[in-house]
């Protein structure tokens, strides 16, 4: 039961260091590096140097056993060098977190209330959404349309502040961020799936790699816009502020950590649930802030309906996200295979979408297969069809889980 | 260590179910116990770190009031899909 506990203490955390990281973000803007791009160039270079120090460190072994940062992550087992398939889609990674950088500083810059930015970070769940529909080629449902809408929506309410949705913020969050991010998540993933099998797929390593190209591909999507000069006195500032700085990028790298140890522990879609509903942390901390430092944070508004309408969007984020997790269905698919197909059956249905996991089982079985999917609708198009399309299967079964229990 | 994982289908009477399902999360060693529809009422994964460990297992799973059938199937190689 304490596990328990402690997941939902992670994911909250993870939110929570999310609204605490653009609190900080804010702050170094106004007081301290007051130029925008100097200060967007050189937070992520501090952000650099400080997780390349993490690396080095975490990469350390205690008792000549595991490296320290198997505790972070437990895939951890030391610092690498992408390679191949895996490089490039790290290098997509860091050019999808550029995109979304840029946007997000432009932003801080323009609406400093961190409690209506802080909620627009659980939108790009509902680009991963569209995403996967359109890589998998799909037709969304009509419940997957409607969470979406749902989750859309909310968001718009929370960040509503002064009575109006600011459209140039809007079209920012809408268009670079989220599809910024959409790309980095995307290479992460693909990263992640090329990676388990060479032994390179810890977040941490990941994490490293996708910064250092975030900061090299930055510097040349901002050059248009400012001159060269700025671009070498935000390296400079790098070092110069680096203690500030490298304060702000540790909190995003344990939101991170937090984040990553919650996934281990229990769903993906709750943990997001969770971690987006911290949103609501932010609002009586920007309040707090807004009192004692007026000059660098705007207070955000509660005048007449406008906290109605905040709390109602909160509570709207967290019901689509967590309807999205409740669609979900589970299923068991046993399968009887042909002699000499099972080994290539393994192979060839761990490439369907929607299938968590293969065992070749001894028994009445040739192969277990668990499988989750979004909605009903979609089980024949998704799975059924393309598993009866294998050669070598001579029957199948499916079940379907109606309640599960599952120790965390 | 090696680690054995395993899959225990089972049967239950009719109206027993909920009463299994509670019983099995008190066992250790089971990762997830599922409700299901179909050939079997509920599947269990279990791990253990020997097969004689699987056998005292399903022995105490035995042990469960209401119980028809069971059926264990050992899994040989396993292959996850990520993101």
């Amino acid at each position: 039961m304490r596990r328990k506990y402690l997941f939902y203490t992670l994911a909250l955390l993870s939110g929570f260091f999310t609204s605490l990281m653009i609190i900080v973000d804010i702050w170094i803007l106004s007081k301290i590096i007051i130029d925008l791009w100097l200060f967007a160039i050189s937070v992520l270079w501090a952000g650099v140097y400080i997780h390349f120090i993490l690396l080095i460190v975490l990469s350390l072994k205690v008792n000549k056993k595991e490296p320290l940062g198997s505790f972070l992550d437990p895939l951890f087992t030391g610092i690498f060098v992408p390679r191949g398939k895996i490089f490039y889609y790290l290098l997509l990674s860091g050019f999808g977190n550029a995109v979304s950088s840029l946007g997000y500083f432009v932003l801080i810059s323009i609406v400093p209330d961190p409690s209506a930015i802080a909620p627009f970070t659980s939108l790009v769940i509902v680009y991963l959404m569209i995403g996967d529909m359109i890589i998998e080629r799909e037709k969304p449902s009509l419940i997957e349309v409607q969470n979406l809408l749902i989750i859309l929506l909310g968001v718009m309410l929370v960040s509503f502040s002064k009575g109006m949705i600011d459209p140039l913020s809007l079209l920012l969050v809408l268009g670079p961020i989220n599809i910024g991010s959409f790309l980095y998540n995307y290479g992460q993933r693909r990263a992640k799936l090329i990676g388990r099998s060479l032994g390179m797929s810890d977040s941490i390593n990941f994490r490293f790699w996708s910064l250092l190209f975030t900061a090299l591909i930055f510097p040349v999507l901002i050059l248009p816009l400012t001159r060269l000069e700025k671009i070498l006195r935000g390296l400079y500032y790098s070092i110069v502020f680096f203690v500030p700085l490298a304060i702000d990028m540790l909190i995003t790298f344990f939101a991170m950590v937090f984040y990553i140890r919650a996934l281990g522990m229990g769903k993906m879609s709750i943990v997001n649930a969770l971690s987006s509903t911290s949103v609501i942390f932010s609002l009586p901390l920007t309040a707090f802030l807004s009192v004692r430092f007026p000059e660098v944070y705007e207070l955000p508004s509660f005048e007449g309906a406008l906290l109605y309408l905040r709390i109602i969007g909160i509570t709207l984020v967290f019901l689509g996200i967590i309807a999205i997790a409740l669609s979900e269905i589970t299923a068991y698919i046993l399968i009887k295979a042909r002699p000499g197909y099972i080994s290539k059956l393994l192979l060839e249905i761990q490439k369907i979408h929607g299938v968590e996991w293969v065992s070749i089982i001894i028994g009445k079985y040739d192969l277990i297969v668990r499988v989750k999917t979004r909605v009903y609708s979609k089980v024949y198009d998704n799975i059924i069809r393309r598993i009866i399309q294998l050669e070598g299967i001579e029957d199948f079964h499916w079940i379907s889980v109606l309640k599960e229990w599952e120790r965390i | 260590m090696t680690q054995i994982t395993a899959y225990i289908m089972i049967n239950v009477e009719i109206g027993r179910t909920e009463e299994v399902f509670r019983a099995l999360q008190n066992l250790e060693g089971i990762e997830l116990v599922s409700i299901t529809a179909g050939e079997f009422d509920i599947i269990v994964r279990i791990s253990v770190e020997s097969l004689e460990e699987l056998f005292e297992k399903t022995e105490r799973i035995h042990q469960i009031e209401g119980l028809v059938r069971t059926l264990t199937l050992v899994v040989e190689k396993e292959a996850r899909r990520e993101g």
